[in-house]
C-alpha cells in the first residue's frame, strides 16, 4: 500500500480533487478505494487507465458546472464592488484620480518610448527593406556608416534580380520665398522609387510625380505651413537650395501625417537627379560620395548574395577616394536601424535615452504613488468590513474566494481608471507634452494595435500591484476574532505608516528636483555670457555682405562694423592643432580683427589684434585653451600652435565664454583674424537706442537687393532663445510631476486622516466630555503624521542633494548646483499642503458632538 | 408522502442492510450484484444526496484510512422517517402486485 506505484494516478487524482468540491473529500475517498479493489482484482495498469477514464469522463459535466457557479459568483462581486465604490465616495474618487493621472502620464510615456524606439513599424514592404552600411577601418578601429557609394544602389539593383529597387536618399538646405516671407526649407532627394519602397499615403497627388524633375512633394506640415488648407496640387514654390540659383518647383502631391514613429521622413521630396544634374553635387557615377541607399530586397535570405556583390564594388571605390578605409558592405532592417547605435550618419539616429529615462522615472513614480494610495486606503476601509468579511468566513467562504472578491472590486477600479487615464492622456497630457517636446503622440489603438496590449498589461499590473497585499490581508482575518471585536490592527498601522511615508519621501523629491530645476533655469538668464551680448546685432548676410556692409557703416546708430566666417552663438568651426606637443582639437573663430572687441571678449593678457597691421599669424585663445599647459595668461603670450603647415603664436588671452548654449562644455577656442575671411556674418555693435532703426533701415536696403526675401538676423541677447525655449519645456514636465506628485500624496494623506479620524471619534467623543481643548486632540489625533512628514523630509534630504547634483550634471555643463533655496521652498511647500490637508479633519474633531459619537454603545 | 423511486428503495434498502459497513462503495457493489448490472458511483451518489436531504438518511463520518489516501468514509444510517417511507413502499408495492401471481407463468 505504502509503494508509491500504488497509487491513482497523481495528475488525475488532483484534476479529480478540483473538480469535485467536497469538504470532506468523501468521493475521492471513494474512487481511491474503488481504484485499489479494481487494482487488487485486475491489476495496476487496468486500474490507473479505468481511473483515468472515469475522471476524464466527468470532466465536460464538471466544467459546466464550475464554469457557471464562477460566473455567478462574478456577477455577485462585480454588483458588490459598485455598491461599495458608491459606498466609500471619498476613497474611491481619491483612488480613481490617483489612478488615472498616474495612467495617463504612464500612457504619454509608454506613447513616447514607443515612437522613438520601434521606428518605421508601417511599412508594408517593412520587412524587406534594409539600409546597406558601409564599413571601414579607421586607425584600427571598426567603423560603421549609414551611407554608401552614390552609384551602388543603382548598380546592384541591376545586377542582382534579388535587389527589386534601391532607394537613394541625400539631404540639402534651402530656403522658400514664399508671399514675401522665406523659410528655411530641408529637402530630401530621393530615387522616384521612394514613395513605392516605402508607404506614405498621399493626400493629395499621385506618387508617379516624383519622376518630374521640376515637381516637389511637400509633407502635410510643409503644405500647411505654405497653403493652409487649400489644395497645394499645381501650386509653385520658388525654393533656393543654398548657393544656387533659384528655381520654380511644381507641388505634385502632399503626404498624409507621418506615423508617429516615422524613423525615415522628409519636409519636401525632389528627384535625386536634380542632386546631379540641376546642382551638380556630385556625377551620377561618382563613387567617391556617399548618400543614404535603403535596398527592397525579395526576402532577407538573399541578403548574403546581395552582400557579396556589394562587396565586389569595393574596388571602385577605393579606386575613386585615395586613402580609403572602406572594407565591406553589410545591411540592417529598416526597423533596426534605430538600436545601431554604433552607426553613423543613422538615417534615423538612436532613441533619445536621457528624455526615455526621465519619463520612465516620471510614469513609475507616480504609478507606485497612485498604488501607495490604494494598498493604505483599501486596508483602512477593511475595518468598516470587518463583519462582512467575517460572516462570509462563517457562511463558507474560503479565503481564495475572499481574496478573488477583493481582486475584482479593485480591478473594477482599476479599469474605471484606465477609461479616465486615456480620456485624460487623448485630450490633455498627449496635446501639452507634444507641444513641450514637438514629438507627435497619438493614441490610436486602431493604427497600433500594441496598445491594446499595453492597456492590458497596465490594467493587471495595477490591479495585482495594488490590491495584492490588502486582499491577501483582509481575507486572513479570523471570524473569531472580528466577531469578538479583537481583530489586531496594529501591524497594519506600521505597514501604512511606512508607505505614507515612502510617498512622502517621493513626493519630497520630485518637489524639490523641479524647483532645482525651475531656479538653476533662472540662472542661466542672469548667468554671465563671457561677453558683451547687449547692443549687437548679426546678419545673416552672405553675398550681400559687402553692399550691406558699405550701407551699415554710413548708419547713424552703427558703431562698429566686423565680418566673420563662424559667430558666436550661432556656429563654429573646429580643427586639430598641436600645442607644446599636445595635440587638441580647437574650436575655431575666423573674423575679421575687430570682431574680438566688438563682442566684448574679455582679455586677460596680450591685445586684440589691431586692423591694417598683418596678424594673420597672430591668434587669441580662451582660458580652457591654455588651462591643460599651466601657462598663466601673460606666460602663453607668443608659444606656438601648430596647425597643418601653419604656425601660429598666441596674441592674447580671453576669459571663457559661452559660444554655445549651456548643455555644451566649454572647449579650448581660438580667434583667427583675416582682412576678408570668406565671411557670412555682418556683425554691428550699435550705439544704444538706436536697434530698431538700424535694423528698419538695413531690411530697406535687403529687400532692395533680394526682392521678394526677407533678411535674417539675430540680436546677440536673443542667440540663445532656443536653448531656454527647450528648457522651460523641460520645466514644465518637471514641475507637472511635482504637482502631481504631491496631489497624489496628499489624496493618501487625507484618505488616511479620515480613517484615522473616523476610527477615534469614540475616543474624541469621550476626551471632549472629559473637557478637553480642541487643540489637544487635535494634535493628539493628527500628530504621528506630522512625525512622518518630518521622517519622510529627513530621508528625501540627502538622497535629493545627489539626485539633484546628478541629474543637472547629466543634463547641463554649466549649471549653479545644490542651493538650499529648492529645498526650503518644497520643504514649505509640502508641509503647507500636508497641513491644509489635515486641518479637513480637525475640523471634523472640531465640529463632533460626544453626544452623537457615544450614543450607540 | 411521495412514494420512493426505485433506485431510492433499493438504495435504503441496500443500507439497512449493509448496517455500519453502509458506504457508498458497498451499497453500488450490493446493487450490482442484485440487480446485475454496473452501477456508476455518480447513480449512487444522487440518490444518497436526495435521501439525506428529505431527512430518509443521516450519516456519519468515519476516522481516514490509508487505502482511501487518508481520506474520511461517509457511512449513511436509515432515520425514523426512513424506515417508515420503506414499508409504505412496500405495502403500497404489495398492494400494487395482489393478483398478478400468474404473470410469472406466461399466463
Amino acid at each position: 500500500m505504502a509503494d508509491p506505484r500504488h497509487r491513482p494516478p497523481r495528475g488525475t487524482a488532483w484534476l479529480l480533487s478540483w473538480l469535485v468540491r467536497d469538504a470532506w473529500q468523501t468521493p475521492l475517498g471513494d474512487f481511491e478505494e474503488w481504484f485499489h479493489e479494481i487494482a487488487d482484482e485486475r491489476g495496476m495498469r487496468y486500474a490507473r487507465w479505468w481511473y483515468r477514464r472515469q475522471v476524464w469522463r466527468m470532466l465536460p459535466n464538471r466544467l459546466l458546472a464550475k464554469t457557471y457557479w464562477a460566473f455567478s459568483m462574478l456577477k455577485s462581486y462585480l454588483v458588490l464592488a459598485y455598491r461599495n465604490l458608491l459606498k466609500n465616495r471619498v476613497a474611491a474618487s481619491i483612488n480613481l484620480v490617483g489612478l488615472s493621472v498616474a495612467i495617463g502620464v504612464a500612457l504619454v510615456a509608454f506613447l513616447f518610448i514607443y515612437s522613438k524606439t520601434f521606428r518605421d513599424t508601417t511599412h508594408a514592404n517593412g520587412d524587406s527593406i534594409v539600409l546597406l552600411e558601409q564599413v571601414k577601418l579607421e586607425e584600427s578601429e571598426t567603423r560603421f556608416f549609414g551611407i554608401t557609394p552614390a552609384p551602388l544602389g543603382p548598380a546592384l539593383a541591376e545586377d542582382t534580380p534579388q535587389v527589386l529597387s534601391a532607394v537613394r536618399m541625400t539631404w540639402g538646405f534651402g530656403k522658400v520665398d514664399h508671399q514675401g516671407n522665406t523659410f528655411d526649407q530641408p529637402v530630401n532627394f530621393v530615387d522616384p522609387a521612394f514613395l513605392d519602397v516605402f508607404t506614405f499615403p498621399l493626400a493629395e497627388g499621385f506618387p508617379g510625380a516624383l519622376n518630374d524633375l521640376n515637381t516637389i512633394i511637400l509633407s502635410h506640415n510643409a503644405a500647411a505651413k505654405y497653403f493652409g488648407a487649400e489644395p497645394a496640387v499645381g501650386q509653385e514654390l520658388t525654393l533656393t537650395m543654398s548657393g544656387q540659383e533659384a528655381v520654380m518647383f511644381t507641388v505634385g502631391a502632399v503626404a498624409e501625417p507621418f506615423a508617429m514613429n516615422a524613423g525615415v521622413d522628409f519636409d519636401a521630396l525632389l528627384n535625386i537627379a536634380n542632386a546631379t544634374d540641376r546642382y551638380g553635387w556630385f556625377a551620377a557615377d561618382d563613387w567617391a560620395r556617399d548618400v543614404t541607399t535603403f535596398l527592397h530586397v525579395s526576402n532577407t535570405e538573399v541578403l548574403p548574395d546581395v552582400l557579396a556583390q556589394a562587396n565586389s564594388y569595393v574596388p571602385q571605390r577605393h579606386a575613386a577616394e585615395q586613402n580609403e578605409t572602406v572594407q565591406r558592405y553589410q545591411a540592417t532592417p529598416l526597423t533596426q536601424i534605430p538600436w545601431r547605435s554604433e552607426l553613423n550618419a543613422s538615417p534615423t539616429g538612436t532613441p533619445p535615452w536621457a528624455p526615455i529615462i526621465v519619463l520612465s522615472v516620471i510614469a513609475t513614480f507616480l504609478l507606485t504613488l497612485a498604488c501607495l494610495n490604494y494598498v493604505n486606503i483599501s486596508l483602512s476601509a477593511a475595518s468598516r468590513r470587518l463583519r462582512e468579511i467575517g460572516m462570509r468566513k462563517v457562511m463558507g467562504g474560503s479565503r481564495m474566494q475572499l481574496v478573488g472578491q477583493f481582486l475584482v472590486e479593485n480591478t473594477l477600479l482599476c479599469f474605471l481608471a484606465l477609461l479616465v487615464g486615456a480620456i485624460l492622456a487623448a485630450a490633455l497630457l498627449i496635446p501639452a507634452f507634444s507641444e513641450i517636446s514637438g514629438a507627435t503622440l497619438a493614441l490610436n489603438l486602431f493604427a497600433y494595435p500594441v496598445l491594446w496590449g499595453v492597456l492590458g498589461g497596465l490594467l493587471a499590473i495595477i490591479a495585482l500591484v495594488s490590491g495584492a497585499y490588502p486582499a491577501l490581508y483582509i481575507a486572513s482575518f479570523q471570524p473569531v476574532t472580528i466577531f469578538r471585536g479583537q481583530q489586531a490592527l496594529g501591524g497594519r498601522r506600521v505597514f501604512s505608516q511606512v508607505l505614507l511615508t515612502v510617498q512622502f519621501v517621493l513626493a519630497f523629491i520630485t518637489m524639490i528636483v523641479s524647483l532645482n530645476f525651475v531656479t538653476s533655469a533662472r540662472d542661466f538668464v542672469d548667468r554671465d555670457w563671457g561677453y558683451e551680448q547687449d547692443q549687437t546685432l548679426a546678419i545673416e548676410a552672405r553675398d550681400q555682405l559687402e553692399r550691406l556692409r558699405s550701407v551699415a557703416e554710413q548708419l547713424p546708430g552703427v558703431a562698429a562694423v566686423a565680418e566673420a566666417r563662424e559667430h558666436i552663438g550661432r556656429s563654429f568651426n573646429a580643427f586639430k592643432v598641436d600645442v607644446n606637443g599636445q595635440e587638441t582639437t580647437t574650436i575655431a573663430f575666423d573674423a575679421t580683427p575687430n570682431y574680438a572687441e566688438i563682442m566684448g571678449l574679455r582679455l586677460l593678457s596680450g591685445q586684440y589684434p589691431v586692423a591694417g597691421v598683418q596678424h594673420a599669424q597672430e591668434v587669441l585663445v580662451n582660458e580652457t585653451f591654455i588651462a591643460p599647459h599651466e601657462w598663466t595668461p601673460a606666460e602663453a603670450l607668443g608659444k606656438a600652435i601648430q596647425a597643418d603647415s601653419i604656425t601660429y603664436t598666441i596674441g592674447g588671452v580671453v576669459a571663457d565664454f559661452h559660444y554655445d548654449n549651456f548643455h555644451h562644455a566649454i572647449k579650448p577656442v581660438m580667434l583667427r583674424a583675416g582682412e576678408r575671411a570668406e565671411a557670412n556674418y555682418l556683425v554691428l555693435k550699435l550705439n544704444a537706442g538706436s536697434a530698431t532703426a538700424t535694423v528698419k533701415a538695413l531690411e530697406a536696403q535687403w529687400s532692395g537687393l533680394v526682392p521678394g526675401t526677407a533678411m535674417r538676423y539675430v540680436f546677440q541677447d536673443d542667440v540663445f532663445d532656443e536653448f531656454f525655449r527647450g528648457n522651460k519645456g523641460t520645466q514644465r514636465v518637471f514641475v507637472f510631476t511635482a504637482l502631481m506628485a504631491l496631489l497624489l500624496s496628499c489624496m493618501g494623506l487625507f484618505g488616511l486622516a479620515a480613517q484615522n479620524a473616523t476610527s477615534r471619534m469614540k475616543e474624541v467623543g469621550i476626551r471632549k466630555s472629559l473637557g478637553a481643548s480642541l487643540g489637544q486632540v487635535a494634535r493628539l489625533v493628527n500628530q504621528r503624521f506630522v512625525v512622518l512628514l518630518l521622517i519622510a523630509a529627513v530621508i528625501a534630504t540627502p538622497l535629493c542633494a545627489m539626485l539633484v547634483e546628478a541629474l543637472l550634471s547629466s543634463i547641463f555643463s554649466y549649471h549653479s548646483g545644490v542651493t538650499p533655496l529648492p529645498f526650503m521652498l518644497a520643504y514649505i511647500i509640502v508641509f503647507l499642503v500636508a497641513a491644509l490637508t489635515i486641518s479637513t479633519q480637525v475640523y471634523r474633531i472640531a465640529v463632533v458632538n460626544p453626544a452623537d459619537v457615544l450614543r450607540d454603545e | 408522502m411521495k412514494l420512493l423511486t426505485r433506485s431510492e428503495e433499493f438504495v435504503l434498502l441496500a443500507v439497512w442492510k449493509l448496517q455500519d459497513q453502509a458506504y457508498s462503495l458497498p451499497i453500488r457493489k450490493q446493487l450490482s450484484q442484485i440487480t446485475g448490472y454496473e452501477w456508476s458511483l455518480g447513480s449512487i451518489y444522487t440518490p444518497l444526496e436526495r435521501l439525506s436531504k428529505n431527512g430518509l438518511l443521516n450519516s456519519t463520518l468515519t476516522d481516514p484510512t490509508p487505502e482511501r489516501g487518508g481520506r474520511h468514509k461517509r457511512i449513511y444510517h436509515l432515520t425514523a422517517k426512513g424506515k417508515q417511507a420503506l414499508l409504505r413502499t412496500r405495502t403500497v408495492g404489495d398492494a400494487m402486485w395482489a393478483g398478478v401471481s400468474r404473470l410469472a407463468l406466461g399466463g
